[in-house]
């Protein structure tokens, strides 16, 4: 059960369809027609993907547990999928994060920056660097 | 005047509310958008219904809402869906199987061993992909009675049952649509067949037998069995394609 393809927004003058995450065995992108505009992420979505935040369901970070809400299925489906993993030992572990997760591990992104927080200074790279073709290992016998 | 205003509640509800109130048990199939009107029906019950006697089981909001609303998210509004309930529990006359005597000694009088079979939910639906899924969620008790006689003459019945869950799933997939083993195997709990029919189509069975004592987690199992299925068929590359215009 892996996420299909994020599918580009409709072209032309067509109308806009909802590009949120839709089914739970078998996904696929909405593509119902927006109503709605996410405050948030700025994406048109359909009325069954907004939150009564006005959030779109992605954006909404509250953990829905009330089966009756609108939004209990995206929640559900991410927590089950979570569940699946474990049950095949994590090889499906991946399919289970989303675009925010995936964001971090971009080049200049997240905390991986050189300039953000604890990795500055630290010398994996330069000079440093050089500690590592001299032949010293790095290990110090006690 | 309380109880009238409840009544009066009663005779608003969705029809397959008020029977699932009344008689703790519905058949029907209907269009799988027509089943939101059930689902919010019953978002009410707890603040409309305050008496035991119109208190619905658990497994209505644990179980049956959560599977309808998953399986409507993979079907097509106008696809029929067809759920068949019953939370009466399986130990009813009507559930009854097989009965046998059993071999006792004093100061047991009597045993009688009964075997029920309550398949509490059964589900057909039709899905987006143009697959059909069959579920069906199956209790098996033993209840073993012994009469017992005490040294003061006192009679004495004491019960014991015994049940496990067995979740079945079957899912027909439409003519040409490729199957292949997925990489992780099945876990062992979890048997799966693959049947090629003479007329093209495939079908995959999914079978687990499972504690039934635990039904804070029959949804998670039902769930599980289910979604095995769905890992032998590669996943909709084309985003909302519906099969049919209904």
């Amino acid at each position: 059960m892996t996420t299909p393809p994020m599918q580009p927004p409709t072209p032309g003058n067509g109308p806009v369809t909802c590009p949120m995450l839709r089914g739970f065995f078998v996904l696929g992108r909405c593509g119902r027609p927006a109503a709605d505009v996410c405050p948030s992420c700025g994406r048109r979505v359909c009325r069954e993907h907004l939150g009564s935040d006005r959030l779109c369901v992605e954006c909404s970070r509250r953990v829905n547990d009330d089966v009756y809400e609108p939004t209990w299925m995206n929640d559900y489906r991410s927590a089950h999928h979570r569940h699946m993993s474990t049950v095949y030992g994590g090889d499906t572990w991946y399919s289970s994060f989303d675009g925010d997760d995936r964001d971090a591990f971009e080049p200049g992104g997240g905390d991986w920056a050189a300039a953000s927080g604890d990795f500055e200074g630290d010398d994996l790279d330069g000079d440093a660097g050089g500690d590592w073709d001299s032949g010293d290992d790095g290990l110090v016998d006690s | 005047m309380f109880w009238l205003r409840q009544r009066r509640a009663l005779k608003r509800l969705h029809p397959l509310h008020r029977q699932l109130v009344e008689e703790q048990r519905f058949s029907t199939a209907l269009p799988s958008a027509e089943w939101t009107a059930l689902v919010t029906s019953l978002a009410a019950h707890e603040r409309e219904f305050s008496r035991r006697k119109l208190r619905l089981f658990d497994r209505a909001a644990t179980v049956v809402v959560p599977v309808l609303r998953v399986l409507q998210e993979d079907m097509e509004p106008g696809a029929p869906l067809q759920v068949t309930t019953d939370l009466r529990g399986a130990v009813t006359s009507d559930k009854r199987g097989e009965s046998r005597n059993l071999e006792v000694r004093p100061p047991a009088k009597s045993g009688r061993e009964n075997f029920y079979t309550d398949p509490w939910l059964v589900v057909r639906a039709e899905l987006r992909d143009g697959s059909v899924l069959e579920l069906a969620v199956v209790e098996r008790v033993r209840e073993r009675r012994i009469l017992k006689k005490s040294r003061s003459g006192k009679t004495k019945i004491k019960v014991k049952t015994r049940s496990a869950r067995v979740v079945r799933a079957t899912r027909r997939l439409p003519k040409g649509m490729p199957v292949a083993r997925p990489a992780p195997p099945a876990p062992d709990w979890l048997g799966v067949r693959v049947q090629q029919k003479e007329n093209g189509r495939t079908v995959l069975r999914a079978s687990a037998k499972v504690s039934a004592d635990d039904d804070d987690h029959a949804l998670e199992q039902i769930l599980t069995v289910t979604g095995e299925l769905f890992r032998w068929t590669p996943p909709r590359t084309s985003a909302a394609t519906p099969r049919r215009a209904r």
